[in-house]
């Protein structure tokens, strides 16, 4: 319990600290959100009621803490960039909900493309005995280690898109009309977010295996007649996978951050995309909720992990 | 010392790994004073040019010969990534180390800020950088450079932490040497072999977080030639054009890849 | 534009009735012609079904009045109408209004409602509806003007149910052509719909995606629109419009590269057509040494546009050598430099550069086109010896240090023209807030003064030429091109129809079987 308060009390620290830069950030960065949204049509008298509008004329404390005490109450915000209609302006909240399931569901659907493929992978790297086979998956491992996100996602959408036609580059159908088109076509972001993370939890895994293969419960169980894959199921699993469960949760919790240049190469209406976007009009309470959740997503999956961790390893003490 | 060295001799990664970073520091070299055309001279009756004798990696949209401005990207990048590390490394040893050595509340504020600094994707926190300073060469290799300044300081923040109480340094203390040169002179020499790995997934990360701007249009500018930004121009052209892309592509991989297997051949020696 | 400005300056013409579309030239524009040609499916046209629009960039606003980007107004079109809507020729016709007429002196111009017109939502349009849709745009609701343009309206009044006059301060030539400004109903002020009298209605708007249009059951042309939906679908690159266009998840995209028209041309109907856009490296005049004007004309000298024109525009664009579309009747044709590097570099030495200087572009990064201008301007500066780099902002600090700020040497951008000649103009005034380039000539501010409420068409002509001139002659800024607009078409889809001005008219684009 105290672990847990603990925690919460550097989540709750650290998400101050963002929110502050953020907005101390913004009035660095030259750019001004009135002009991006008004253009190159804007009179004075134009921007000047539009800053009005936005609350851009208090002072800089006085708008954090306006901002600051809706968070509490659960307010988000309202876009700058983005209106509900011709007098309101759109809910942050209402923008992000719009956007958070397409990364949510490319966060998930990489993490089970990652669990389904690294651990077998894993295990039968790290129970070979062939030397090269070993070699031929350490080789595999260190070249999709190398490839960088972007251009796996071009060699993925040149390949499967334009040489298979498995799918339309950048036809990215929303959940909301068409589901299976729409999981069918985040199959392939996914596989380009998971594959460098596939070999580097496999890799991961098998130098688990081999540093339990060389441990002494081992050779008793050997002694004792048991076969290598009675040992290897059996015994070593277990206590290699210990390891593991923290480094996918690292891996999660990166991915669930959302991958900003994977939704750029694939065209994926993400939180990513939202962010960049959000940035470059200067949309700053979108930019602050979207921080706010990478950090939050980041530290309550560590948190998870953490706690998951206490429970299937009993060595870990409070 | 001779069995370290047939160890290493053994170390088929290191080789490699060795083999092709020497490869790609020659070629940066290479690209700094020869390239077989100008990088940027533009030709419109070769525009688009596949892979041949006088154009071995064809051209682009522009009729620019894509081999030389790959050798000018390599220089680029190298340059970006050299910088980077040197930045990043020197200030993340010089705090980590004072931090590991005297720890206390300062210690813990500059690891609290690095948490932080921590959760945010990487990526996310150069564009914000490069939004304030703005775009271009010197500014992309100043926020890479304080980007990598955290994971520097933790990883050496813990070797010092882990040899501040060791037998030798208490000697050293007894026989009167100051806190710097126990710092600087007794412990550090240790922590090198770490360090070293440190350096190598730098550049490595360099190479790719530079490529990762350009590729956002943040990054390099043009007509200035990056591995990143000739990717995200090439992507406009995979159709009629995939070599644009695969060139640049594959020579991000390969560079990065020597890297890696450099990492993973210090490791393991 | 003869036509309709004689008849204005003719003082015996007291009251002029227009029914239907305004004959002649007028605004300027070389009507007569449709300024694109798409080819027609020949097939029957049917009645119904969808087609899916692929955009570049998200939507600005969803308030007409507020909406400036020329990809939101285009889309905003098939939504809203104004008392008159601009036609394909460039000219206007009535409808919201039925008619009008303008009173002799040109300060009142009296509106006719259409009889039985509705909003999309079915209630009909009111003198008020009009009444506060002027005001709103005038400033006349809260001071802050939403179309400058008309801040000249004094004040608007309704006769009776079905006629509104709306008075100016000031006699313009050209207000008819911002009294395209949408009408929207009153009761808006308090609930914000977003209602107009458009072919289409709104149904949904997702940022980031699209925005979706259903038919008006209500509209006021009988038999249009054919289509019962359209999609405007927010594409991620040119590429995967490309890409998306073969699959057929899209119907028309019309923002193709020269390359990709050549690749499509097979399957689909590709059209050109220009785009109303003035491209430039628009230069400081007030930073040295761009304040000499011997620098900028050798800058004009050493830019090659026959090159960039085939590089960027594959010879499809239309060289321009001042700040004024080629459609326009006042355009003057000849103007600007002919590609010299010797001339460029004598200048350059005259004005005490003989070794070149350095040179910084700014371009928003946004605009790939402007970016790959740039690009070939660089190289091309480089033969004359100034060493021009090139600097890439997003499009909010652009306006912030450029348009706004005015802190730059030289950017590569775009300025779209609207149906006015003046438009292009009205920048260069020293004292226009909108004088980015810092250009000061007190002749062009006293000529630009003298025929802006002047009503005699030929003066006024003569005078947009020799303003033009004089852009050229101090070399204000390097005009480049009018870049063209490139659509693909499905082959079985026709009723597509080019506009001088940015505008995706939907409600004639019909299915064939």
């Amino acid at each position: 319990m105290k672990y847990i308060a603990k925690k919460l009390i550097t989540l709750i620290l650290t998400l101050f600290l963002i929110s502050v830069l953020v907005f101390l950030i913004f009035q660095v960065i030259p750019g001004d959100p009135v002009l991006s949204i008004l253009g190159t049509e804007a009179t004075e008298e134009k921007i000047e009621s539009l800053r009005e509008e936005l609350g851009l004329n208090a002072s800089l404390p006085e708008r954090y803490f306006d901002w600051l005490s809706g968070v509490m109450k659960g307010d988000l915000g309202r876009s700058y960039r983005y209106k509900e209609n011709l007098n309101e302006q759109m809910a942050v909240s209402r923008l992000v909900a719009g956007k958070l399931p397409v990364t949510l569901t490319l966060a998930g659907m990489s993490l089970l493309f990652i669990i389904v493929l690294s651990i077998p992978i894993g295990i039968l790297w790290g129970g070979t005995k062939h030397k090269w086979l070993d070699a031929l998956l350490n080789v595999l491992a260190q070249f999709s280690m190398s490839v960088p996100s972007f251009f796996l996602g071009i060699i993925v959408i040149y390949f499967f898109g334009l040489i298979m036609k498995w799918f339309t580059p950048g036809g990215y159908v929303s959940y909301k009309e068409d589901f299976s088109g729409y999981i069918q076509y985040m199959i392939f972001p996914a596989l380009t977010v998971a594959l460098p993370k596939v070999a580097m939890t496999a890799r991961f895994l098998r130098n688990s295996i081999i540093n339990q293969l060389n441990a002494d419960y081992v050779r008793t169980a050997y002694s004792k007649g048991a076969g290598r894959t009675r040992v290897l199921f059996l015994h070593v699993l277990k206590n290699a996978m210990i390891p593991v469960v923290t480094f996918i949760g690292v891996i999660a919790a990166e991915i669930a951050a959302g991958s900003i240049v994977v939704e750029q190469v694939f065209g994926l209406p993400g939180i990513g995309r939202l962010l960049v976007s959000s940035i470059s009009t200067r949309d700053y309470p979108v930019v602050q909720a979207l921080m706010l959740y990478i950090v939050s997503a980041v530290v309550i999956v560590y948190f998870l992990v953490d706690v998951l961790y206490r429970y299937i390893d009993p060595r870990v003490e409070e | 010392m001779a069995e370290k060295r047939t160890k290493v001799k053994k170390n088929i990664y290191f080789r490699v790994g060795l083999g092709i970073t020497l490869f790609f520091v020659v070629l940066m070299f290479v690209g700094l004073i020869y390239t077989p055309y100008d990088p940027n001279a533009m030709n419109s009756s070769e525009k688009f040019l596949a892979p041949c004798l006088s154009h071995p990696m064809g051209t682009d949209n522009f009729g620019r010969d894509i081999f030389s401005r790959v050798l000018k990207g390599i220089s680029m990048t190298g340059l970006v990534a050299v910088s980077t590390v040197a930045i990043g490394g020197t200030i993340g040893t010089i705090i980590g180390a004072l931090t590991g050595f005297y720890g206390g509340i300062v210690d813990e504020i500059v690891m609290r800020i690095n948490d932080t600094l921590n959760g945010f994707p990487s990526i996310l926190l150069a564009l914000v950088i490069v939004s304030i300073l703005g775009p271009g060469k010197y500014n992309v290799i100043l926020a890479l450079g304080i980007l990598f300044i955290p994971s520097f300081a933790r990883i050496v923040r813990s070797e010092y932490i882990n040899y501040k109480n060791r037998d030798f340094v208490k000697s050293a203390r007894l026989m009167g040497a100051g806190s710097l040169r126990i710092i600087f002179l007794h412990i550090f020499p240790n922590i090198l072999p770490t360090l070293l790995v440190t350096i190598t997934i730098g550049f490595n990360n360099a190479v790719l977080a530079e490529a990762g701007l350009s590729y956002l249009g943040i990054g390099i500018q043009p007509p200035d030639a990056s591995l990143g930004s000739m990717l995200s121009d090439a992507q406009s052209y995979l159709f009629s054009a995939p070599w644009y892309a695969v060139m640049p592509g594959m020579t991000i991989v390969l560079f990065v890849l020597g890297f890696s297997l450099l990492s993973e051949g210090i490791c393991s020696k | 534009m003869k036509n309709f400005f004689k008849r204005l300056s003719l003082v015996c013409v007291v009251v002029m009735v227009l029914s239907a579309a305004l004959t002649g030239c007028a605004g300027g524009k070389k009507g007569d012609e449709p300024s694109g040609n798409v080819s027609e499916p020949t097939g029957e046209a049917v009645r119904g079904g969808e087609v899916v629009v692929g955009i570049q960039q998200d939507i600005d606003s969803l308030d007409p009045h507020l909406a400036v980007a020329a990809g939101t107004d285009e889309i905003l079109f098939n939504i809203f109408e104004g008392l008159v809507v601009p036609d394909e020729n460039g000219n206007v016709t009535p409808a919201v209004a039925k008619d009008y007429t303008i009173s002799e002196d040109g300060l009142t111009y009296t509106f006719i409602l259409r009889d039985g017109i509705k909003f999309s939502d079915g209630t009909p349009v009111t003198a008020g509806d009009v009444k506060y849709s002027i005001e709103r745009c005038a400033g006349l609701l809260d001071g802050t003007p939403l179309v400058k343009a008309l801040s000249i309206v004094s004040h608007v009044d309704i006769v009776d149910q079905s006629t509104i006059n709306i008075v100016l301060s000031e006699a313009n030539l050209e207000i008819i052509y911002y009294l395209t400004a949408e009408i929207i109903p009153a009761s808006s002020q308090e609930s914000g719909e977003i209602i107009g009298t458009g072919p289409f209605k709104l149904e949904s708007y997702t940022p980031q995606e699209g925005i979706t249009l259903v038919r008006n059951e209500y509209y006021w042309q009988e038999g249009l629109p054919y289509l019962d939906k359209v999609t405007f679908k927010i594409v991620a690159s040119a590429e995967s419009a490309m890409m998306e266009l073969q699959a057929g998840s899209i119907h028309i995209y019309p923002y193709l590269t020269d390359d990709q028209a050549n690749e499509l041309a097979a399957n689909f109907n590709i059209a050109s057509n220009g785009s109303s856009v003035v491209q430039a490296l628009y230069i400081n005049n007030a930073v040295a040494p761009y304040d000499d004007v011997r620098v900028r004309q050798a800058l004009a000298y050493a830019i090659d546009k026959d090159a960039i024109n085939d590089f960027i525009f594959g010879g499809r664009g239309q060289l321009i050598g001042t700040s004024m579309l080629p459609d326009y009747e006042c355009y003057v044709d000849g103007l600007g430099y002919e590609h010299d590097t010797a001339k460029a570099k004598s200048l350059l030495a005259e004005a005490g550069y003989p070794d070149g200087f350095d040179m910084e572009i700014t371009v928003p990064s946004n605009y790939q086109i402007h970016l790959d201008t740039a690009q070939v301007i660089v190289e091309q500066l480089k033969e004359a010896g100034i060493n021009a780099s090139i600097k890439s902002v997003d499009w909010s600090t652009w306006l912030d240090e450029v348009y706004k700020g005015r802190d730059f040497q030289t950017t590569v951008c775009g300025i779209a023209g609207s149906l006015t000649p003046s438009y292009l103009l009205v920048r260069y005034q020293s004292t226009a807030k909108n004088n980015f380039v810092n250009y000061y000539n007190e002749e062009f501010d006293a000529l630009y003064k003298k025929i802006s409420t002047s009503l005699d068409s030929k003066e006024v002509t003569e005078g947009y030429r020799t303003l033009q001139t004089m852009l050229a002659e101090d070399a204000a800024s390097v005009y480049i091109a009018v870049p063209p607009v490139l659509i693909a078409m499905d082959k079985t889809l026709g009723g597509y129809r080019f506009y001088p001005i940015y505008v995706q008219d939907m409600k004639y684009v019909y299915w064939t079987e």
